[in-house]
């Protein structure tokens, strides 16, 4: 697997609402999640990206 | 000169030394996610930063292709490990496709399989590309005349063919057998 193809399978997880693994091995809250974005996004009229499971 | 193989690195010792030696050898600087993409952030939002990020995607650049050269730019001066640039992928590709949606631009992902990769070819047709130049040809493209063609299917003869068209379909071609025996 190259560099890429792991950067596109995060950035397909990421997008998907999956939180990093970090979040899930140390219990550490990460401020900077999809949601955050999400919500930044919408303040500056921005629409947000969803891939559900079976979308893209 | 004898090497004695029981004097050799450990591996893995690189990242414990602080030696002189390349930026990806030593301790990253960052080990914190929320602090690498607080710092990733005010890296693509600088100024000079901002103006490449934005002017590749209006060129045709994918947002992932963009985020790759970022993250990996990130390793090799030491402020991430590899790892932890793909864990930064998705936070930094969404930060980038706010940036150029805030801009008016509608930027492609990339995520999908039809993606094609970006090439030097791909810079240097765009270098070569006259703006205006290719303005005036797209005006004076007539539309109504193609689809006017395009309502009679792929294989629609157009009423009238041109007369040099006519000659080159009507020309007589030399077969192969002709061809061998000039030898």
């Amino acid at each position: 697997m190259k560099i890429k193809d792991a950067i596109i399978k995060s950035m397909k997880a990421y997008y998907k609402g999956r939180e990093p693994e970090q979040l899930m091995k140390t219990g550490k809250k990460l401020k900077y999640t999809k949601g955050y974005f999400d919500k930044v996004s919408s303040e500056f009229g921005i629409d947000t990206i969803d891939l559900k499971k079976g979308k893209s | 000169m004898n090497l004695n193989p029981m004097d050799g690195p450990i591996p893995g010792e690189n990242f414990t030394s602080d030696t002189k030696n390349y930026p990806w050898h030593r301790p990253p600087e960052y080990t914190d996610l929320d602090a690498a993409i607080e710092a990733s952030y005010k890296k693509l939002t600088d100024e000079n930063a901002a103006l490449g990020v934005l002017t590749m995607i209006k060129m045709g650049m994918d947002i992932a292709s963009l985020t790759e050269i970022f993250v990996m730019s990130g390793v090799g001066a030491g402020k991430w490990t590899p790892d932890f640039a793909i864990l930064m992928a998705g936070p930094v590709s969404h930060i980038i496709y706010m940036m150029a949606k805030g801009y008016g631009l509608n930027p492609d992902l990339g995520i999908d399989k039809n993606s094609l990769p970006i090439t030097s070819a791909f810079f240097e047709t765009n270098k070569k590309i006259n703006s205006t130049k290719a303005k005036k040809a797209g005006e004076d493209v007539d539309l109504e005349g193609i689809k006017e063609q395009a309502k009679s299917g792929f294989m629609g003869m157009p009423s009238e063919m041109p007369s040099e068209m006519s000659e080159e379909m009507t020309e007589e071609v030399d077969t192969p057998e002709e061809e061998i025996g000039e030898y």
